[in-house]
């Protein structure tokens, strides 16, 4: 069944895709793009006797592919430092827990600065972590949980 | 135009909706009783039969009493509220007794501004009870617009990050993000490129990585090992580095490997990082035989998480997936997003009770290290720390091509999270010292 799913959306990213280059929609060479790649790498999956190691297919994966999504994703970096200048402030309310968790975060993370530190501080960290940041976060959870229970009961009992 | 109009942000919503559909205002909130000017809520509370709320005496039930005064701003308006701004639906239970208005001034103010409808719009002559006509009078100004009114809300709003942009004083720095951009890009671009050939800096042994070494030890040889691939090349930068020497071990260990993954990528990605692995163990015409050998099964299994529990047990639905029903030896579970392994640690672990080593991304080991701590985790490598330390127990020696590598890493990562620090400090500083000038000045 999920083969047959995957099938499908592809027989229908085809259409959808087709039928916009026919009609010449806005953007349409980007579908043009999107037809012409996935062409490619069905064809060489299909032609090529070593099927999924085939070594087009390779080629795609290791020079398109994964560079392409490694950079989207390298670029959080960047969004998280811009976040981190513009948010972690000491003067909001809870800004003082915020920047010195990061902080000791950071420090303990960082090769450069485990010999300029006690080493009790990694173990600092760990307790953090285990007790105050973890009982923090399962009180969240459960207080959602619980949240969410209530609402649908509300909803099915039509107290919305 | 029909429909309720937001106090918040002027959207016109439908007439049955709660909240604005554009900024989630509640469209009610007026409505409240006393919300923001009890004064009026108590007038309009009142009945010609029934004294004021609170009111003991009944003194106050004159309606000859003038209204008091807005706690704020004291205009001698009448409170703005009072004027019926659109229909309100009929209320399901019983207005609440109307309170006392307080007649000293509140503290939160901009909590006032912004919950109360009414009184950003325009204020009118008939409103401020002044002769238009009276000579010396200033002609009337426009009516305040919405981006206007908008605006002033945003600056009263109790909500520093809407705020933040309005609230700032003129002579804040602005370090556009562009410039934050450059400085982390140069503090990661250039270590990477003239980083020192050595590592610097030391690798901190964080719980669970000898631990998850000695599991990997201890398979006889031929020992069947599952391996869910919960990563694909978006997260691979981090993740290859912590699965390569699990990896390499599993190699060394003479382990028959089945991968599986719920990723449409991830089995490509397994192929690439096993090759990898196996050109470090062998000369490069043998890499390929080992990897091989490695790597019984590779699988991309559809379905997402519901398929897991199928992977316990000796059932034919295993079989069927995995092309074998025999136990497995050990669990690895290589995923760069920790509800991977939390959804293993469910869904298949207390079904088969295979012990369960984690790879892991840092931003996953503090949820994960709670299942390392009650021993649900046999082992826990995270991070670039975790996959160096990991890689030092490893009984062959670095190539020069893998030190290079890691001091790159290493480098790279001691300035960026510099930068980052940085940042956060600068960004403290300058809020400190330019809101101490703007105190100052005023």
């Amino acid at each position: 069944m999920g083969a047959g799913a995957v099938l499908l959306g592809a027989v229908n990213l085809a259409a959808v895709h087709i039928r916009r280059v026919q009609r010449g929609d806005r953007e349409w060479s980007h579908s043009l793009v999107v037809i012409g790649v996935a062409a490619i790498v069905i064809a060489a999956g299909l032609i090529d006797p070593a099927g999924r190691n085939s070594p087009v297919l390779a080629w795609v994966f290791d020079y398109v592919l994964a560079p392409g999504q490694a950079m989207l994703y390298a670029l959080t970096a960047f969004f998280l430092a811009a976040a981190g200048y513009r948010f972690l402030r000491l003067e909001r309310r809870g800004g003082g827990w915020l920047v010195a968790g990061a902080v000791i975060v950071l420090l303990t993370q960082m090769p450069r600065a485990h010999a300029l530190w006690p080493p009790a501080l990694p173990a600092v960290t760990v307790w953090l972590v285990d007790a105050p940041v973890m009982a923090a976060l399962r009180g969240a959870l459960l207080g959602t949980a619980l949240a969410l229970l209530i609402s649908g009961v509300r909803y099915l009992f039509g107290r919305m | 135009m029909d429909g309720l109009t937001c106090p918040h942000c002027g959207t016109v919503n439908p007439e049955d909706a709660n909240f604005c559909k554009k900024c989630g205002a509640n469209l009610h909130e007026d409505d409240a009783p006393a919300a923001a000017t009890p004064d009026a809520q108590a007038a309009e509370s009142r009945t010609p039969d029934a004294p004021a709320a609170g009111d003991d005496t009944g003194a106050d039930a004159s309606p000859a009493k003038p209204p008091q005064p807005f706690a704020l701003f004291d205009l001698g308006l009448t409170a703005p509220t009072s004027r019926p701004r659109r229909p309100s639906p009929p209320a399901e239970e019983p207005a609440a007794p109307a309170p006392l208005p307080d007649p000293t001034p509140t503290p939160d103010l901009s909590a006032q501004l912004v919950h109360t409808p009414g009184l950003l719009d325009a204020l009118n002559d008939d409103q401020l009870d002044i002769d238009p006509t009276a000579p010396g009078r200033a002609p009337s100004s426009p009516p305040i617009g919405g981006e206007q009114a908008l605006w002033i809300r945003r600056l009263f709003s109790p909500d520093p990050s809407v705020a933040d942009e309005l609230t700032q004083p003129p002579a804040w720095p602005n370090l556009r993000m562009r410039w934050i951009f450059l400085v982390v890009a140069l503090a990661v671009g250039i270590p990477l490129l003239f980083s020192r050939r050595e590592p610097t800096g030391t690798i901190q042994l964080w719980p669970g990585v000898q631990e998850a070494h000695a599991a990997v030890a201890a398979l006889p040889p031929g020992a069947d090992v599952i391996i869910f691939w919960a990563y694909d090349q978006a997260t691979a930068g981090e993740l290859d580095l912590v699965a390569a020497p699990v990896v390499e071990h599993l190699i060394q260990a003479r382990a028959r490997v089945t991968i599986v993954s719920l990723l449409p990528t991830g089995p490509a990605t397994a192929d690439r990082l096993v090759r990898h692995a196996a050109e470090l163990v062998a000369p490069a015409p043998e890499a390929q035989a080992v990897a091989r050998d490695l790597v019984a099964r590779n699988l991309y299994l559809t379905g997402g998480a519901t398929v897991l529990p199928l992977l316990t047990g000796q059932t034919d639905a295993r079989a069927s997936l995995l092309g074998s029903a025999s136990r497995m030896e050990l669990a690895v579970v290589l995923a760069a997003d920790a509800a991977d392994v939390q959804a293993w640690l469910e869904l298949v672990q207390p079904r088969d009770g295979t012990p369960v080593v984690a790879g892991t991304s840092a931003a996953a080991a503090p949820v994960l290290q709670a299942y390392w701590d009650s021993g649900q985790l046999t082992g826990l490598v995270s991070g670039f720390d975790g996959a160096l330390a990991y890689r030092d127990l490893l009984e062959r020696p670095y190539k020069d091509v893998e030190r290079q590598a890691a001091a790159r890493q290493l480098t790279a990562q001691n300035w960026g999270q510099l930068a980052f620090l940085g940042l956060i400090l600068l960004g403290n500083l300058l809020a400190f010292l330019f809101r101490s000038e703007a105190v100052r000045n005023v």
